[in-house]
């Protein structure tokens, strides 16, 4: 996370996470949802 | 004499030792490579850390461009390709041919992608300040890779990973580095700058080992069998490295009373033993209605009994031998704990032995029933051509079955019913799940296991997440 003319803020709307040794994944922002989900793939076919 | 490829060069090993590379349907040497080592593996890691700041600020369009030149040379030399791949792996040269044009469609399909990569913009967090997420590049990535598909596998990962701007540093199964050798040459005939893809022969527990170890590789994606990538996500602990895991399955077919059968055994017989039953999205588990069972394990003997077993390069070969004697000895003892358990060999069952046949690894296709669910057949990944068969009394029975596994990689479901259907896809914890058909990969769809069948995705545009960085900007206007 990077801040411009700011302090070191949390915010709800933006993903957080860490780079290298700081961590895997992310908490906040709705990418912090794709954390708790398995993605399945499904193909339906031979119906006729 | 082929070589390793570093810097974008071919070179030979510091130990000046080689491999002998035996094909397994005859024993004979097909070529030797380098016996690469520890330091071999660190100067291809250095090449490639070296690399990442140029191409992880080459434009995507660029990068996108490289990759479909690749895809085109390959498709250009898929003839020469596909017969080293038979020659160093034993698959049917057919088959080959389809794993090289499964390398170029996933490569044109990133290649594809790559004007399409986008990051976020989030608005009035404050007042006077706005978010931005970025995507970036992780750095140099290790891609560790087995023999079942050599090439297709690796490209799971070098698409993916070299699009998002990565740095790469390929480990093949000590047994099949030589059409990925030949690969990644076209790959710079194509353009690719010195140093971004660099491929190390060698033992894993060296060569591959310093990938996992060196502090300058960030992600390693890796497919293989569940227990080493147990041991390569432990390792990628010590720096919290990114690890893609691609791991073992054991995918159950379920055969409903309302399937199309005939369609179900074709299926159930390819999907079994295809490359020699040696894939990670084989069909490993029949589970059949009770009520059909007797006419398709009829009309699925009669099919086995037809496959061609023999040397991958002869014309007419459907089924070739296995790729080593250790992994037909493994699928020998894994049939005679079933037999031991109560299971009865319907078809096979047995070495194919006499003439060319002593020279190879070959093996029956191997049908068995009656097979006890604690079974290693059934607690264990078969890896060959041997296929349980499981009567059940219904849909929920079929289902627990199903799960009852530490796998979770495919599934395939057969009924014309479209509310089993739609319960199946929900209640089978699998990555993937077939309806009426079985083990054929899309491109547009993400592909990992549940439980112990991996991490991460490969595959449709998810993959692309699992070779970059989300970063968040907080822009403050003053």
């Amino acid at each position: 996370m990077l801040w411009i003319n700011q302090i070191h803020y949390g915010y709800d709307e933006m993903p957080f996470g860490g780079m290298k040794a700081s961590g895997i994944g992310h908490e906040h922002g709705p990418e912090a949802l794709e954390y708790y989900f398995e993605p399945k793939s499904v193909v339906f076919g031979g119906l006729e | 004499m082929a070589k390793m490829f570093i810097d974008g060069e071919y070179v030979d090993s510091v130990s000046r030792e080689l491999t002998e590379i035996r094909n397994p349907a005859t024993g004979e040497v097909v070529d030797t490579v380098p016996n690469g080592t520890r330091e071999d593996s660190r100067r291809a890691i250095d090449v490639a850390h070296a690399a990442f700041s140029a191409w992880s600020e080459t434009p995507f369009s660029k990068r996108g461009e490289i990759l479909f030149a690749a895809g085109h040379l390959i498709k250009e030399h898929e003839r020469e390709l596909a017969t080293l791949l038979t020659k160093e792996q034993g698959k049917p040269l057919r088959e080959a041919i389809l794993e090289i044009r499964r390398l170029v469609h996933t490569i044109e399909h990133y290649a594809g992608l790559a004007k399409n990569i986008r990051g976020g913009y989030v608005p009035l967090l404050t007042a006077n300040s706005y978010g931005m997420i970025l995507k970036r590049p992780i750095g140099v990535c290790g891609a560790i890779v087995p023999w079942n598909f050599p090439v297709s596998l690796m490209g799971n990962k070098i698409a993916p990973g070299l699009l998002a701007g990565n740095t790469f540093v390929v480990k093949p199964a000590g047994t099949t580095p030589l059409t990925a050798i030949k690969t990644i040459e076209l790959f710079y005939q194509a353009g690719l700058p010195k140093g971004v893809m660099n491929i190390v022969t060698g033992p894993g527990g060296t060569v591959g080992q310093e990938i996992i170890e060196n502090p300058k590789v960030r992600k390693i994606g890796f497919t293989g069998a569940t227990d080493t990538g147990k041991r390569v996500m432990a390792s990628a602990a010590n720096e919290i490295k990114r690890v893609t895991l691609e791991l073992g399955g054991s995918d159950p077919m379920i055969v409903c009373d309302d399937a199309d059968i005939d369609k179900a055994v074709s299926a159930a017989s390819v999907g079994r033993f295809f490359n020699c039953g040696q894939a990670c999205l084989a069909i490993k588990r029949l589970y059949l209605f009770n009520n059909i069972a007797e006419e398709f394990i009829a009309k699925l003997v009669e099919k086995v009994k037809k496959l061609r077993v023999g040397n991958g390069l002869t014309e007419g070969t459907i089924m070739g031998p296995l790729h080593t004697n250790a992994q037909r000895e493994e699928v020998e003892a894994q049939v005679q704990d079933a037999v031991d358990k109560g299971a009865k060999v319907l078809f096979g069952g047995k070495r194919i032995t006499g003439g060319d046949f002593d020279r190879g690894f070959f093996y029956q296709p191997t049908l068995l029933v009656n097979v006890d669910e604690n079974s290693r057949m059934i607690t264990e990944e078969v890896f060959g051509p041997a296929l349980p068969i499981m009567r059940v009394k219904d849909f929920d029975e079929a289902i627990a079955k199903a799960n009852n596994s530490i796998f979770g990689l495919g599934s395939s479901v057969w009924t014309r019913d479209l509310k089993r259907a739609h319960e199946a896809a929900e209640r089978i914890e699998s990555g993937y799940t077939w309806i009426n058909s079985a083990q054929i990969i899309y491109d547009e769809l993400p592909f990992g296991g549940f439980k112990q069948s991996g991490l991460g995705k490969e595959h449709g545009s998810e993959a692309l997440d699992y070779y970059m960085e989300t970063k968040s900007v907080v822009v403050t206007t003053v």
